[in-house]
């Protein structure tokens, strides 16, 4: 969807069309579902809280500015206010199963290169589970959901510069973690 | 392993991939998002919750005089 199609649909959604909404659902709902499922680390969280919210989403679209705040921004606002309020809630310490962090290795990579590739990544999943939240929020939607340092800011509500610090820190803590546990 | 912070970043690109949620699960939410009317919530009717007040008061005066006689 071209961003001249998305604000028409938008637009129409806003309206209260229902093709319209159910078109942005079909355009974001993997986007959310997965930025969900890195956050909560299990499939059954993920897809409770992707239907809360796109059903917060087709209840407060009315209210939806179109200034200055990208429509994927607010649903990913949506998304991050429903997983804090999980956590808060639940008390829940992340529980991320590895081997779905971890992608397949190759089919023809030896065994020796795949255990030692699998350990590192186990390495690094276990310093990133000792970052702070916002930290953990960072990664997710620049390695998962592969998003802009710009993207990431209106998301998080930053300005750009302090996201890029806030990059470049999350990014020593890890090393700094990487070489206590060598 | 991990001398450079371009070396974790490498690494961090190369190991989070994309999941993908249930085609099932996605189709039937989207058809519950068009479908269902949503939870409504009823409002009480104003007339009820001003009679059931006015029926305890009566009837927490009334024990109290009852009580006292």
């Amino acid at each position: 969807m071209t961003t001249h199609e998305t604000d028409d649909t938008l637009e129409r959604a806003i309206q209260g069309d229902p093709d319209a909404f159910s078109d942005l659902y079909e355009c974001y709902v993997d986007r959310i579902y997965n930025y969900i499922y890195y956050r909560t680390g299990n499939h059954f969280d993920a897809e409770d809280l992707t239907a809360r919210v796109f059903h917060r989403a087709l209840g407060h679209i009315q209210s939806y500015n179109n200034r200055g705040v990208p429509f994927s921004a607010w649903l990913y606002r949506i998304a991050h206010n429903l997983v804090a309020n999980w956590y808060r809630d639940r008390g829940r310490r992340r529980e991320i199963p590895l081997e779905d962090y971890i992608s397949p290795p190759e089919g023809s990579e030896h065994l020796e290169t795949v255990l030692v590739k699998n350990q590192e990544n186990e390495r690094l999943f276990s310093a990133i589970r000792k970052l702070p939240m916002d930290r953990q929020h960072l990664l997710v939607l620049k390695f998962v959901e592969r998003l802009s340092n710009a993207e990431v800011a209106v998301i998080m509500r930053r300005s750009e510069g302090a996201i890029k610090s806030l990059y470049h820190r999350t990014l020593l803590s890890l090393r700094s973690e990487l070489k206590k546990m060598e | 392993m991990f001398e450079t912070l371009s070396d974790i970043e490498q690494q961090l690109y190369s190991t989070f991939r994309q999941v993908r949620p249930d085609p099932d699960y996605v189709y039937r939410l989207r058809n519950r998002l068009l479908t269902d009317p949503g939870v409504m919530l009823e409002e009480r009717p104003k007339m009820a919750a001003f009679a059931i007040v006015s029926l305890s008061l009566f009837f927490g005066v009334l024990l109290i005089w009852l009580f006292r006689r």
